[in-house]
Formats: C-alpha cells, sequence, structure tokens
C-alpha cells in the first residue's frame, strides 16, 4: 500500500518500522516484505522533487562546504535519484587494522560483510562479470589499476515503486517527516515515532523494532534531535555525529603523457604493500585526459616557448621540428580518497535555529586530519614519481601538495560517512556489529553513517550489503521488546 | 619518451647550445626533457636550475616549479 501521509494517517501493525525510503530503507524494507513481515516505510519527502522537502536539507557549515542540501534527494528513492552508479567493493585489508588518528576499525570479519556482496550486485543491477579495470597496473607495484563497475545506474524509485505499490507487507507513507525518536528509560526501547506533515498535522507510528535509514548526517541529526534519548545519557551516544567522513577529492596537479600513456582516463588504486609501507589511506587516483589538448595550457605554453626559442637562438629549422610535434596528451589528476574516522574532527552536531519542521538543524563541521593531509600529499607525491619512472609521462603537482605549510585544496563526493559509527562496544560507536544502537533494546541504524572506516570506493554498494545483512539478522532474530 | 624526439636527436647529433637566462634555462630543460631531447644542453650550468624554484622530492627526482622529474634528465648538464 501506499499513502501520502497529509491525506492518510491511519497505521496498522508492524514488524519494523523504517524511517527513509532511499537505497538502505527499500531494500531493507523490501528484503523484509518478501520474508512476510509487516513493515512501514516513511518518506518524509513526496514521491518526486519538492523544494519543500528539500528544504528541510538545509545545513549550517563549519570548515569547508560539503554542499550537503544539494547533494542529498529528500524524496521516494533517495539520493540513488542521482546516484552516478559507481560501484568499488571493500577489500579484505580494510577490515584487517586500526585506520590512523587512534578509532578503531570494523568489529566485523571482511568475510561476514562480503558474504551479502552478491546480493548487493543484484540489486544494483551489476553484471556478474564483477569488478574490472580500464587500465594496467602502473609499473612499479605501488599502484595497482583500480578495478569497479558501473550501475546502470538503479533508480530505486523507478525500479521498486511498483512492487511496494503491490506488497501487502508494506505500507509505504510519504510527506511522512519524522520529527522525534521517543526513547522509554524504563523499558530500554523506542516507544514510537513523532511524524508531522507539510501542514503540520501530528501523529506517530508504533512498531516492534525500528530502522533509522535517513542518511549519514540526519540519522545523526535525529539522534542528537530526540530530547529523549539524548537524556537517558546512554554512553554509545557520545558518538553521534562524530567521526564524520567524506571521500577527499583533491586536484592533485596535472600532467602530460608519453606516447605508452594511452587511455583517456586512467584510474590507479595503492596496492596493499604501498599502503603498508607508507601508512596511508586508499583510494582511487585517475589520470583524465583534458579533451581539447590545444586549448589546455601546458600544450600551448611549450609551443609557444619553441616559437621564442626559435626566434632567439637562431635554430628556427630545427625548433620547427619539435614544434610540429602532436603532443600526447594532457590531463589532469583527480582523487577519491579514504578519510579517516576522527574523534574530535569532521562532525555533525546540532544548532539551536529549527527548521520548518521544528527539528533542529545540523551543522556539519568537516576538516582534514594531519593523517588525511599525509595521505593526499605521500600519494601525491608518489605517483608523481611512479608515473615518470614508469615512462608514462610527467607530472605537475599542486604547491600544496609538495609544499607543507600550505592548506590543502579539497572538496566533496558526496559520500557521507561514520556518524553512527559501527563499534564492538559503546565506548567506540552508536551501534553494534548487528547495526542495534548501544543500549536501545529495538533501534538500529541502516546506511553508510554506521561505516566504521570509509575505506577507499563509493559506499552505495557497501551500504546495501550492509542493509542486506541488517535485513538477515532481523529475519533470524525477531522482536521481542514490551511493544 | 616520444619517437619523433628521439628521431630528431639522433640526426641532429651536434649539441644545441644555448646562452639563456637561468629562468629560461629552467623551461628550456623542461621542455627539452618532456621532448625526451635532454642532455643536448651543454656550457651552461644547471645548478641554478636547484635556487630557482627547484628542488629534491626524494632520492632520484627534482621538484621544479612543481613538475617531478627524474634527475636522468638532467645529468649530463651540470658542465
Amino acid at each position: 500500500m501506499i499513502s501520502d501521509f497529509q491525506d492518510h494517517k491511519k497505521f496498522g501493525a508492524y514488524d519494523l518500522c523504517v524511517v527513509g525510503s532511499g537505497p538502505a530503507g527499500i531494500t531493507l524494507a523490501l528484503q523484509l516484505a518478501r520474508q512476510g513481515l509487516r513493515i512501514a516505510l516513511l518518506e518524509g519527502g513526496g514521491l518526486s522533487y519538492d523544494e519543500a522537502s528539500q528544504s528541510l536539507y538545509a545545513v549550517k557549515t563549519l570548515g569547508v562546504d560539503l554542499y550537503a542540501q544539494g547533494a542529498r534527494l529528500r524524496y521516494f528513492g533517495g539520493t540513488s535519484n542521482h546516484w552516478s552508479g559507481r560501484c568499488r567493493p571493500f577489500e579484505a585489508a580494510d577490515f584487517s587494522g586500526d585506520p590512523l588518528g587512534g578509532m578503531p576499525g570494523w568489529p566485523i570479519a571482511f568475510e561476514e560483510f562480503n558474504r551479502f556482496l552478491p546480493e548487493a550486485m543484484h540489486i544494483l543491477d551489476l553484471p556478474e562479470t564483477g569488478f574490472s579495470a580500464v587500465n594496467p597496473d602502473m609499473p612499479g607495484g605501488k599502484f595497482s589499476a583500480d578495478r569497479f563497475a558501473m550501475s546502470s545506474p538503479t533508480r530505486y524509485a523507478s525500479k521498486y515503486l511498483e512492487e511496494i505499490k503491490a506488497s501487502k507487507n508494506i505500507d509505504l507513507f510519504y510527506n511522512c517527516n519524522c520529527v522525534d525518536v521517543i526513547y522509554n528509560k524504563a523499558t530500554g526501547d523506542i516507544s514510537s515515532i513523532s511524524l508531522v506533515d507539510y501542514k503540520k498535522q501530528r501523529s506517530s507510528v508504533t512498531a516492534l523494532r525500528y530502522v533509522l535509514a535517513l542518511g549519514a548526517i540526519e540519522n545523526a541529526r535525529m539522534l542528537l534531535h530526540s530530547e529523549t534519548l539524548q537524556a537517558a545519557k546512554l554512553q554509545g551516544m557520545h558518538w553521534a555525529g562524530r567521526c564524520f567522513m567524506e571521500h577527499l577529492n583533491i586536484s592533485l596537479g596535472s600532467f602530460i603523457a608519453s606516447e605508452q600513456f594511452k587511455y583517456s582516463d586512467a584510474q590507479y588504486f595503492p596496492s596493499d604493500r604501498f599502503v603498508g609501507l607508507s601508512k596511508t589511506g586508499r583510494g582511487n587516483i585517475s589520470f583524465g585526459v583534458v579533451q581539447e589538448v590545444n586549448s589546455y595550457g601546458r600544450t600551448a605554453s611549450t609551443k609557444n616557448f619553441f616559437k621564442n626559442l626559435a626566434c632567439n637562438l637562431g635554430v628556427s629549422d630545427k625548433v620547427q621540428f619539435i614544434e610540429n610535434f602532436n603532443c600526447p596528451g594532457a590531463g589532469t589528476i583527480g582523487t577519491l580518497l579514504e578519510q579517516f574516522p576522527s574523534a574530535e574532527g569532521s562532525r555533525i552536531t546540532l544548532s539551536e535555529e529549527r527548521d520548518a519542521l521544528g527539528v533542529r538543524k545540523a551543522v556539519v563541521k568537516w576538516v582534514l586530519s594531519p593523517e588525511d593531509k599525509m595521505t593526499i600529499r605521500t600519494i601525491g607525491r608518489e605517483i608523481a614519481k611512479n608515473f615518470a619512472s614508469s615512462g608514462l609521462g610527467f607530472v605537475k603537482l599542486n604547491d600544496f601538495v609538495t609544499n607543507d605549510s600550505l592548506e590543502i585544496q579539497f572538496s566533496h563526493h558526496c559520500h557521507h560517512m561514520g556518524t553512527t559509527r559501527m563499534a564492538s562496544s559503546s565506548r567506540w560507536g552508536v551501534v553494534d556489529k548487528n547495526c542495534k544502537v548501544f543500549g536501545v533494546s529495538n533501534l538500529y541504524i541502516a546506511g553508510s553513517s554506521v561505516f566504521s572506516t570509509g575505506g577507499g570506493g563509493n559506499p552505495t554498494m557497501p551500504l546495501v550489503q550492509l542493509a542486506v545483512r541488517l535485513a538477515d539478522h532481523l529475519l533470524k532474530n525477531p522482536g521481542t521488546n514490551s511493544h | 619518451m616520444n619517437n619523433q624526439a628521439e628521431q630528431w636527436v639522433a640526426t641532429n647529433a651536434s649539441p644545441l647550445k644555448v646562452n639563456a637566462s637561468r629562468r629560461n634555462m629552467i623551461r628550456i630543460a623542461l621542455a627539452l626533457a618532456f621532448s625526451g631531447c635532454a642532455g643536448l644542453i651543454t656550457g651552461s650550468r644547471m645548478s641554478p636550475l636547484l635556487s630557482l624554484g627547484g628542488g629534491d622530492i626524494e632520492d632520484g627526482f627534482v621538484l621544479v616549479n612543481g613538475w617531478v622529474i627524474p634527475k636522468k634528465y638532467f645529468q649530463l648538464e651540470a658542465k
């Protein structure tokens, strides 16, 4: 069933209430509904884009701007509505130790995480051939070819709306905004979710268990906004909003390519050996050839230089030969680099200012830690050296890569992670290895906010893996709370 | 590096004599290095290269105006 909450506020009895209908929420709802569980699926936005809903994503920014309002989409299908489709799985090395910066890594084994990869690949319409590279490894052993796959991309709204409409086990309510999570200290569980529509009409929904699947900023925002949860002073709640991570979009510099370099967009990834020796993070480094080479700086300036040289030195005949070269290519180097979780670094907090529905606005502080800076500079310098020594060409690094005293210029990838991190105990995170909030018997979190580390790949497929895993856990462990 | 450049080197055996300012020396060295013609510059000291925005990035590489260049491209010039 599907209902506009502004017209229909009658709820049934539910095994599970899923708050948020992005990739995590829809994946979870469908997996469990297909097994017979009754699901309330709540979407704050409508079935298509609407400014009134989207404006509720406005945040205040400290540090570098994430463009958090435009990066996410607040309607049915969530951010999958403008997802690029790039998928790269976590690797065993992501689970083999603690990241730099003092925070612990994942509390689950890679094999446990990877068990749900095939189902996630199926959901995201990825080819059975898996993940492949578009270029060979860079010689020297430090940088491998990055391996990835492209989804069509899967748009959850168009792919799954009809199944949800037809499902007898899912009640989808849209224009149905979660504005509070009510915690009962006496029973230790969530008793209800408070809801409001755009006419400010209020209601609430109850279920045996609840899942927040609102995205990494909103999941933390809702935990921090809930006065009953905050009043309970649950130990793990100290971490709500902390350890926010993005993938670092850095323009490392530019390059000219030799004739050996035959790729319009070569993509590399630090090898495990390199990461082990240099103690850096991981991530994608792409060498993209600029399409209009002739108008690009290095080529034009070099040719002009040779013209001047020919006149000044009286060797125009020789230089004319060089001047006529067809330069083999020139382009820029970009990254998608891992950011380390930092207890005192990037985080989500709340402003005293409230949105149109009365929820306190999020404040996003996004900064680089010393370990992030070291990763950027080390990878930049090393890949420039490897590129040259491999005979692939030459790299011109931006000043902030080679000069440690300069401020690093960085941008976002719309990959929000880590604000309700998974940990082995409440001493280090918000949720346990089963994505259950520490200290609350019936509240779970789905999405990239539970990532303990961000890895060097795009987060959508891993968060779908975790949603499938959470569905598996909930199915095998029926709810037993007091409601 | 570049077959056309290598061909040019092979058919133009006499070294290119350069009488240029220090700043132009950098540009010449870089431009020729990119074209596979390093080693052609003789008769001038290349040490100013390092004092004009250049320096070692690590063993085996020189950083010149942001470009990361293997030192081998400069070995023949320091005469």
